[in-house]
């Protein structure tokens, strides 16, 4: 039988610094060079290199030529992701065979050889094992500010084999402790374009609100990241005033917030938030949005209430306000 | 700490009172000998130390597979040959080895400032950007 021998792959290496993923392989049979779609030896799946194609094609050099099973394809991993590997391997003991990929020459990477089916099982065993290291960074301002939450999530990122809910999820939740707004927004905007079970951008944020809850009900995530917003300036002292003399619920994201005749002061409360750093949390505008319809959803409902209790006479609520 | 492993006697703890670090790195290499492949392994180590490759002043090169013996650079990052240094030996009882740092590599750091150091040149291979 023919011995085929694997020579090098066919990939485009340049933006891939920080990835890991999967290439055509190149083998040799009886002399003449072939890729080989999938890894497969049968004759449909190779093609022949021709002059003109060769300049596409990787070559190890010729101490790391090794036969080549059928099925296998070359798995090829960034200078960079190989750096943040290192720096967490304790903790991640399934990616420690990183080690043992071989080194080749071009821009750092490393390679070896498997099935595409065993390099997605090995990605997502790895994504599981480092995003339980990602929600607990994302719950410690330093760890996510300053230690190795940006570590964690880039891993959790680029180690993940498909972009599923939880990788959308995950990914804004990160945004989030960070107060990244816009990206957490585009995290949105993607899932619901990719993801056929996200209906839309705003039903993304009711999930990942639903997450939070469950992570905070957890105790998972530090309830700290999840305060009330402290206004600064004389604002605060109109809206401490106006949250001591003023019913609270809490909704879904355990925020608190008020009903009825102190709207005002407390949407400027979070206006001034906005624009101050200093403000602990931040609401965004679509956050403000749901608010105000679970708001209206929920205080419908305390109005009732209200009703019975007060001599039947409703909270005063203006349309305008509630938009 | 008891070693539930092949010989059955207890092992002996020679890193009593060591910092934490030095004892996680003596475990994980306890754990390491005790793996089917070790020796195999080992012999892929040695095939790629004798794999030596001469290099010039200005080429870029990057550490070997299992060669890289300390923090700096960073597996897969390049440095560059500054010099081919004067073969004195720089090796230390601690690293356990007898190695001759044979060239000097230049490195950028976070501040991006450069500095060089002598290494064994068996232990890097060629960088190609």
């Amino acid at each position: 039988m023919t011995q085929k021998l694997l020579i090098g792959f066919v990939a485009d290496l340049n933006g891939n610094k920080n990835a890991i993923f999967s290439a055509e392989p190149v083998i040799r049979v009886d002399g003449t060079d072939y890729l080989a779609h999938n890894g497969r030896h049968d004759a449909a799946s190779l093609v022949a290199i021709t002059a003109e194609t060769a300049t596409y094609v990787h070559r190890f050099r010729e101490s790391s030529h090794r036969p080549h099973a059928s099925g296998d394809v070359v798995w090829l991993i960034g200078a960079s992701l190989r750096g943040s590997i290192d720096s967490v391997n304790p903790l991640l003991p399934v990616l420690r065979r990183v080690r043992d990929w071989e080194t080749y020459e071009v821009q750092g990477f490393a390679w070896t050889t498997g099935s595409r089916t065993a390099l997605y099982d090995l990605r997502m065993q790895a994504r599981n094992a480092v995003q339980p290291l990602l929600l607990s960074a994302v719950a410690d301002d330093m760890e996510l500010r300053a230690g190795d939450g940006r570590t964690y999530f880039e891993l959790f990122s680029e180690l993940s084999p498909v972009e599923d809910l939880d990788y959308f999820l995950t990914r804004a939740l990160y945004y989030r402790q960070l107060r990244d707004l816009n990206r957490e927004e585009l995290t949105a905007v993607y899932a619901a374009g990719i993801l056929r079970q996200v209906r839309s951008a705003r039903h993304f944020r009711k999930l990942l609100h639903r997450r939070i809850a469950d992570l905070n009900a957890e105790r998972v995530v530090s309830a700290s990241t999840r305060t009330v917003p402290i206004a600064t300036g004389a604002m605060s002292e109109y809206w401490r005033q106006a949250f001591s003399s003023t019913l609270f619920i809490s909704n879904f994201d355990t925020r608190p917030f008020r009903l009825s005749s102190q709207e005002h002061a407390l949407r400027m409360a979070h206006l001034e938030a906005l624009t101050d750093r200093r403000a602990l949390d931040v609401w965004s505008p679509w956050e403000l949005e749901d608010r105000d319809r679970d708001r209206d959803r929920v205080g419908n409902r305390l109005h009732a209430v209200e009703v019975g209790q007060h001599l039947r006479t409703p909270t005063v609520t203006s349309d305008e306000e509630r938009g | 700490m008891s070693d539930s492993g092949d010989s059955g006697a207890p092992e002996v703890d020679d890193f009593a009172g060591a910092p934490d670090a030095a004892r996680r790195q003596f475990d994980a290499y306890r754990q390491r000998t005790r793996e089917t492949d070790y020796a195999e392994r080992l012999r892929t180590a040695l095939a790629e130390y004798q794999s030596v490759e001469s290099f010039d002043v200005g080429d870029l090169v990057q550490w070997k597979r299992y060669m890289r013996t300390r923090p700096y650079p960073l597996n897969g990052a390049p440095a560059i040959v500054v010099a081919r240094a004067n073969g004195h030996d720089q090796g230390s009882p601690v690293e356990g080895d007898d190695e001759v740092d044979d060239i000097v590599l230049g490195f950028l750091d976070g501040d991006d400032q450069f500095h060089m150091f002598p290494f064994p040149s068996a232990r890097f291979t060629r960088y190609l950007d």
